[in-house]
Parts: C-alpha cells; structure tokens; sequence
C-alpha cells in the first residue's frame, strides 16, 4: 500500500471505531497522515 | 475552493479497499475496533530494543499477542544479506512456522516491527481460508494491519520496494 491508501484505509477504521480525531492519528507519518484527514473530511461529508 | 475535502485514491482502489474493510469485519468481527491502536511508545512496547536475538524475541512475543497469533506456533531465524533475493515471507518447518529477518533490518525496531507483523497478518489470512495464491494478499496482509490495529508501523516505513 502506498501512503494514500493507508490514508483512506486509516479514515476508514477511524470511521468504523466511530473516532473523529483519534489521538493515534498523532503517530502517523505525514506522508500518510495528510491523505487521512482529506479521506475522513470527504467521507464526514458524504455520510 | 482550496480545501475541497476528496478521497486520495482512484475508484478502483477505493472499492477494493471498501470491500476488503467488509470482509475483514465479517471474517475478523469487530472486537478489534474497540482495542486500542498500537502506537509505538513504551506503553506498548515496555522492554528495551537492542539488535539482538533476545530482543527480536521479546518484540515478536509482544506483537503476536497484539495480532492474535499463538508465538508457540512461530519461530524466529536471522539471515544474512546476500544482495540476492530476499528470503521467503515464512519457512514452514516441523510444525512451525519460522519468520525469517534479515540481519540489517534489525537496526531499527520500526522496521522490524513492520516486518513482523505483516508476515502476522498473512499467517491471520491463511488461517481465515484465503488463499495464498491470491493475488491481493500482500495488499491485503497490510489492510488487516490497520484493521487490527497495527498499521501504524507498516505506513511509518512504506519504501518504494515491493512489500515483502
């Protein structure tokens, strides 16, 4: 998997463990931390 | 206009992803998603890495107990690195089933760490039914990773080389 897919795989479980911002999101590397919080904003959004 | 929230990946990416999430929670449950993330802090891991046999030990005992692997079942061995091809996920040997790690990659634990548990998380594959012929299973070895709890360290050492 590259960055953008952990990203949007990580917003996903985030969505399904019903955690908007969890605190192990701060353990991320940015590469893939980016894409997450621009995955969990689209997916909020198209809820 | 400048933050338009979209999803980072393609449509074909996405779909398998969301497919894969499905079938995970259908074949994993969901008790997982109520376990704490592993981070990598001493809260998880409360024993010191050195490069060494007895370390390794430790941290493959730790993560097996987070994956949901019996560490009875599993073995360890060190190779060398030859520059050649990289040794197989896992050696099945007298009813064990043996991880190989190169010896370099014993320099940092974060990549051991990712290592170790996706060689985990395909033993979890083969155990639920799936095939190892198929053709998603590296890709999927990591989605379980971040279904259970475990991706942070597989994301943390993504490299442009194929995932072993």
């Amino acid at each position: 998997m590259d960055f953008n897919m952990y990203g949007y795989a990580f917003a996903k479980v985030a969505q399904l463990r019903e955690e908007s911002k969890p605190a192990w999101q701060g353990h991320i590397r940015l590469n893939a931390l980016h894409p997450m919080k621009q995955a969990a904003k689209a997916l909020k959004k198209n809820k | 206009m400048f933050t338009k929230a979209r999803i980072p990946v393609d449509d074909a990416i996405r779909e398998w992803t969301d497919e894969r999430l499905d079938w995970l929670k259908e074949n994993f449950g969901s008790d997982s998603l109520s376990r704490p993330v592993v981070e990598p802090t001493e809260e998880f891991f409360p024993f010191n890495w050195q490069p060494d046999a007895e370390s390794l030990v430790n941290l493959l005992g730790t993560l097996s107990a987070y994956a949901g692997v019996d560490p009875e079942r599993l073995g360890l061995t060190v190779v060398e690195n030859t520059g050649a091809e990289p040794p197989p996920a896992i050696i099945k040997e007298g009813g064990k089933l043996i991880l190989p790690v190169e010896s370099s990659e014993l320099r940092d634990i974060n990549v051991v760490s990712s290592i170790l548990i996706r060689k985990l998380m395909f033993i979890r594959l083969l155990d639920a039914g799936v095939d190892e012929r198929e053709s998603d299973l590296p890709l999927l070895s990591e989605l379980t990773a971040v279904y259970l709890g475990l991706g942070i360290f597989c994301a943390n050492t993504v490299t442009p080389k194929a995932p072993r």
